[in-house]
């Protein structure tokens, strides 16, 4: 079971500390990365793949992130409206690679819409992100689509 | 740049796996860490009930000694707590379990959970404190009456009344703020995911 898990470690490290780095702050990074990786060991015996490995992941690392005590609730709220104020469209077309506009477009997102987001990117149907989130496979395809329409008023609507 | 495109970035934050890590020491230490943690947890709940049940024969042995009527019912009101706080304490962890593994499911469960803590801290004057308080004072200051059952209160009594009472209200505010502090902005945030995951069911 171990060089199973080490596996799972192994090819999802990034979707971790992704996870990690999206719902806490830096002074909180490491706490939080321990926190799921130890919520994900517990579960992982007791995973029987009734679902696929990634909804299971998404599942515990999801679950683990949004309730974890972290010092720093208040300031990600905070650094969400900085988020907002910090890129102005003026600025907005500054941004040259595409994993810099993703990180910036996530920050001005819910931890919600930008967990869907991470899913969609990720390549989880819509059944999957409802089954991860709680909602309805529907219920997903009409968020992705506001998130999309959010995106392109931001950042295509700049280029043209 | 159209909205797919992202996915190049996903891609490329994915794939950026920071620090190389021992993934064999890794999984070592979380098994040990998670084994610890349970352990802790156990020696936790054990303690607590412990404590309280290992309290009940002394204070049950000494009703049989008991100076007066006013330590007789204090030995009483003793009793009831030790049985009464870890009953509070096992009941305030039970929690219904998810209806299935989704967030919705899993944050749902998590503020009845933080619901009961919260509540278990706002309101230690009541379970915890009053009792146990009342029956100290009745416990000291029946032990000593005259013939009339009027209990003579010394002075050293009455600072040790001093020093309790002055614990009583540090423990009670220290107890309320960590509700207030801990346990408010988390479940502020959880009702917030709910409503808003809700919110998307409904469009």
């Amino acid at each position: 079971m171990q060089k199973e898990f080490e596996q799972v470690i192994a090819d999802n490290q990034g979707r971790i500390r992704y996870i990690a780095s999206r719902y806490c702050q830096h002074n909180d990074f490491e706490d939080m990365y321990q926190e799921i990786l130890m919520q994900l060991w517990r579960s992982f015996a007791s995973f029987k793949g009734n679902s696929s490995r990634e909804t299971w992941l998404y599942k515990v690392a999801l679950n683990t992130a949004t309730t974890f005590v972290g010092k720093t609730i208040k300031r990600r709220e905070l650094r969400q409206a900085l988020a907002k104020v910090a890129a102005p469209e003026g600025q907005i077309g500054q941004e040259n690679c595409q994993a810099d506009i993703l990180n910036a477009f996530m920050n001005t997102l819910s931890d919600i819409e930008a967990s869907i987001l991470m899913m969609y990117l990720d390549g989880l149907t819509s059944e999957n992100i409802a089954e991860v989130v709680g909602i309805t496979a529907n219920a997903v395809r009409v968020r992705i689509k506001r998130i999309k329409s959010t995106f392109e008023d931001q950042y295509i609507g700049e280029e043209s | 740049m159209k909205f797919d495109d992202l996915k190049t970035g996903w891609k490329t934050e994915v794939e950026k796996t920071g620090k190389q890590q021992d993934l064999t020491r890794l999984v070592e230490s979380l098994e040990k860490e998670t084994k610890k943690l349970d352990k802790s947890i156990k020696r936790r709940d054990i303690m607590e009930i412990s404590i309280a049940l290992l309290l009940i024969p002394v204070w049950a042995w000494k009703l049989f000694y008991s100076a007066s009527l006013l330590q007789t019912i204090g030995l009483w009101i003793a009793i009831v707590a030790c049985i009464y706080i870890p009953y509070k304490l096992l009941k305030a962890r039970q929690v219904e379990s998810a209806k299935d593994d989704s967030l919705l499911a899993f944050l749902s469960v998590e503020k009845s959970k933080l619901e009961k803590q919260k509540e278990l801290l706002e309101t230690i004057a009541i379970w915890y404190l009053s009792p146990l308080m009342v029956a100290i004072v009745l416990i000291t200051a029946g032990s000593k009456v005259d013939d009339a059952g009027v209990p003579q209160i010394s002075e050293q009594l009455m600072v040790y009344y001093l020093f309790c009472g002055v614990l009583y209200v540090g423990v009670y505010f220290l107890n309320k703020r960590a509700a207030k502090k801990k346990f408010a902005p988390l479940l502020d945030r959880v009702n917030q995911q709910i409503q808003e995951l809700k919110s998307l069911n409904n469009v």
